[in-house]
């Protein structure tokens, strides 16, 4: 149980801003394992290579997750309805991505399933569009998904390439109430291990208990970063945070102002993540690298929406897995593929 | 003519009562230790206060107190409260209630159902509305609960059916039933709602006794005045609007005294610290406002989404008990539970010339290595509430009030000047003396069909209005915070609109009242 606390933090850090309030995933993942017991949590290594791992995710607003909250049905339904048109029986599920309610979730499905987690993800970070994803890097199909609501409302849905999966999964969340769970990028174990992000969880956790520490006063943001290998970008107090909406893509422009030095200025341009850090015209950070805001004050991780002018934040950087600052990986999920017209560069530390 | 004002704040270890002039002037002051029932401490610092003030003078009087936190914490005084959620079967993966502490749910034991109904993001249903079931949880509650309250998916922006539902229970209980629609309370966030609207039901009977008492002891004391009582932002709601929506009220006592601060010191921006007899409470002043926390306030243990300033909360104060070796004992009931006279850290303040003594004789007489240890430490958690509060590195003035401020080291590191105002011991009663009405809105507006300036406007003018409600006058009534936050992944532009409004009380005429 203490270890979903600091999976909640861990898991809102790596959302780089997306997450949103995390509450009721937390209720609800504590009280899965209250009634149904601890998930193991597995290496792929540990079991048999053909046997199958099927990621599961939500998709859909933040905002609709925290008022209709999920009946706590939808990956079940998405998992069973994925077994019987396959013919297949999962060996274990895996989180799809290691971020938000993503993490929780799932957490409360597998508990439910008597199944294993496997420690591993398909993106080790948030990111907006379900193409994204080291399996797309290495030719996995996301193809089939399921899609499942409360109501026990399901489709199972084949599509020619990742990018379309990610279209039509999100016109079917849509419909569905803007918020569906999802089962997908079917994987034996040896692709988990040939293509995965091993360690997803593991991370998460670690993260969240340097969150913890540094909440607590017991550590210092230098040691965090020390220890993921991240980088300071900027402390400051915000000065604006106005957010429009371009051909139905929200974009969020956060600014702040230095905290040591007022005359600097630093901007955050974001689309529910946070993408590009920017100074003076020179790129602090941006995707696949994560970059987040945390409050000054206790370390705590901030949603991006949640910002407001007046807030002392520290902005950091996280690495992304390395796999994605290959030639394919900036490609796909680099700044240039959410519209901006840059190149990626990495952010000093 | 403007009247005066009277105030009363019952903190955990003493009762203030103040009386204010208009200009903010303080009249009159008076600290009484806290009785286990509050109201008598109320009478004897309303009657301490009012000697040598014409009674008949005080046209708005002031109610501060922690009693509904403390209900809650406790399980105490509560009311039985059947809880019916409407959003089946989306939502079921954190029932209702599962968050609260098991012994406040038996105290507050009633029936808890989710049934078919409320809405989607776009107004459509997520199924149609069970009325059989809603007329079997009708049956269950009757002669089983005190207060009901309905709490439907996305209520704040459709509240019809929740209206309506509220209504056929209603009718099925009688009106002696209280039914509590979530949507009132105005937050998105199902969990928070829900449960800020089962405390609220859960608080009726404690804030009826707590003002009917408050309104008895002005009334034999001579004082015919409109009541408030103050809310978590430190902004007063009138009397019947806290008796309606008591969960307003939780965690109104510590952020008055950030209040007085201003008032006090006239400074815009400044750290404040209360120290009191058991712990102590810091939040910073920014623009003449406390800071809000953005995060909502958890009351005992149990998430729910009201406005609360950002305080840090110490748990040490004038009556912590500091041992052999000068170690300050930080938590615990201080000298409430100490037997022997223990050493207290007013003890050590008074040994160690920082302040004089309170009762006026000589304290014990304390090993200089003791008092020194003790300063020491002391000094150090002052320091570390500082850092904890400040985020700024920029040094700011520390306001130091409450009955205990006079320990703080006038020089403080990291402060650039410690000021202790006069009639800082009674900050937290002048903080709710001089307080402001406030209102405030939070939904989604849909910005395709109304455009964002219509949107906006349309926002800023239900949060004025709600700060009327609350009591502000209505020709001063400023606008304080609006943000705007896009709904993602869904579309359209949507967008989640928060403002918030204060407003100077409206003043009563005095003069056209007869006598």
């Amino acid at each position: 149980m203490d270890d979903l606390a600091a999976l909640n933090l861990g898991a809102t850090m790596l959302g780089s801003g997306g997450t949103g309030e995390l509450t009721h995933a937390h209720l609800a993942a504590r009280r899965a394992l209250e009634e149904f017991g601890p998930v193991p949590v597995c290496t792929a290594a540990d079991l048999a290579p053909d046997a199958w791992v099927l990621p599961m995710y939500f998709l859909g607003a933040p905002v609709v997750a925290i008022e209709m909250l999920p009946g706590g049905t939808e990956l079940g339904t998405a998992v069973d309805m994925f077994e019987r048109v396959r013919g297949i029986e999962v060996s274990a599920l895996m989180v799809g991505e290691v971020a938000g309610l993503n993490v929780l979730l799932p957490i409360a499905e597998a508990a439910r399933r008597g199944l294993p987690l496997i420690d591993a993800d398909t993106m080790r970070r948030a990111f907006t569009r379900t193409q994204m994803t080291l399996m797309t890097l290495a030719g996995v199909r996301a193809s089939p998904i399921t899609i499942a609501d409360a109501h026990g409302n399901c489709l199972y849905i084949e599509t020619a390439d990742n990018q379309t999966t990610e279209m039509i999964g999100r016109s079917v969340t849509t419909a569905m109430g803007h918020i569906a769970g999802v089962a997908t990028y079917l994987l034996t174990a040896q692709e988990v291990i040939d293509h995965g992000v091993l360690g997803s969880l593991s991370y998460c956790l670690d993260l969240g208990r340097y969150l913890q520490r540094l909440g607590q006063g017991d550590s210092s943001l230098d040691d965090l970063l020390a220890h993921t290998d991240g980088g300071r970008l900027f402390t400051g107090a915000v000065i604006d945070a106005t957010s429009t909406s371009v051909d139905r893509q929200p974009e969020t422009v956060i600014t702040l102002r230095g905290h040591d030095d007022d005359q600097r200025v630093m901007r955050i341009e974001a689309q529910n993540e946070n993408l590009v850090a920017i100074e003076d015209g020179e790129i602090l950070a941006v995707t696949p690298d994560l970059i987040c805001l945390l409050d000054s004050q206790n370390g705590r991780p901030i949603s991006t929406e949640s910002v407001q002018a007046g807030m002392h934040l520290d902005a950091i950087a996280l690495p992304c897995a390395e796999a994605w600052r290959s030639e394919a990986g900036i490609r796909l999920a680099g700044p240039r593929a959410h519209g901006y017209g840059i190149d990626y560069v990495e952010f000093a530390r | 003519m403007n009247g005066l004002r009277l105030a009363v704040d019952v903190g955990s270890t003493n009762t203030d009562a103040v009386v204010v002039a208009a200009d903010h002037r303080v009249v009159a002051s008076h600290k009484t230790p806290t009785t286990p029932d509050p109201q008598d401490g109320i009478r004897v610092g309303i009657g301490a206060v009012l000697s040598g003030v014409d009674a008949t003078l005080i046209t708005q009087a002031m109610l501060s107190t922690t009693e509904s936190t403390n209900a809650l914490v406790e399980g105490r005084g509560l009311a039985r409260v059947g809880v019916l959620r409407l959003g089946a079967p989306a939502t079921l993966s954190v029932p209702p209630l599962y968050a609260w502490a098991p012994h406040v749910v038996k105290a507050i034991s009633g029936t808890a159902a989710v049934l078919a109904g409320g809405f989607q993001m776009d107004g459509s249903p997520i199924a149609p509305l069970d009325h059989e079931g809603v007329l079997r949880f009708a049956a269950a509650c009757t002669g089983s609960v005190d207060a009901i309250t309905v709490c439907g998916v996305f209520s704040p922006d459709f509240p019809d059916q929740e209206e309506e539902v509220a209504e056929i229970l209603r009718v099925e209980l009688g009106p002696s039933v209280p039914v509590t629609s979530s949507h009132q309370l105005g937050q998105l966030g199902l969990l928070e709602r829900e449960n800020a609207s089962i405390a609220n039901a859960a608080l009726a009977p404690v804030l009826t006794i707590l003002v009917s008492g408050f309104v008895a002891a002005l009334h034999d004391a001579g004082v015919e005045a409109q009541v408030y009582v103050t809310q978590n932002d430190g902004t007063v709601i009138a009397a019947d609007e806290a008796v309606r929506l008591p969960v307003l009220t939780i965690g109104s006592g510590a952020i008055n005294s950030v209040h007085g601060a201003v008032r006090l010191t006239g400074l815009e921006d400044a750290l404040v610290i209360d120290i009191g007899g058991a712990s102590s409470n810091a939040g910073i002043l920014t623009g003449g406002l406390p800071r809000d926390s953005g995060y909502g306030a958890e009351i005992a243990g149990v998430p729910t989404r009201l406005r609360m300033p950002d305080l840090v909360t110490a748990q040490f104060g004038g009556g912590s008990v500091v041992d052999d070796q000068g170690h300050v004992q930080l938590g615990g009931d201080g000298v409430r539970l100490a037997r022997r006279r223990a050493v207290t850290l007013t003890d050590v303040a008074v040994a160690s010339g920082r302040m004089h003594s309170p009762s006026g004789t000589r304290g014990p007489r304390l090993a200089t290595s003791l008092v020194g240890e003790a300063l020491a430490s002391i000094d150090r958690e002052l320091i570390r509430l500082c850092e904890r509060t400040a985020s700024s590195r920029a040094s700011m003035s520390l306001v130091a009030l409450g009955g205990a401020a006079r320990f703080v080291p006038v020089d403080l590191p990291g402060v650039s000047e410690v000021i202790r105002p006069e009639h800082h011991a009674v900050a937290s009663a002048i903080g709710a003396a001089t307080a402001e009405a406030s209102g405030g809105i939070d939904r989604i507006y849909h910005y395709d069909d109304v455009g964002r300036d219509a949107a906006l406007h349309d926002a800023r003018a239900l949060a004025v209005d709600a700060a009327i409600r609350a009591g502000a006058s209505a020709d001063a009534v400023r606008i304080v915070a609006v943000t705007e936050a896009p709904v993602h992944y869904a579309d359209g532009t949507n967008y989640r609109v928060r403002v918030k409004a204060i407003g100077p009380l409206q003043e009563v005429d005095h003069t056209s009242d007869e006598r």
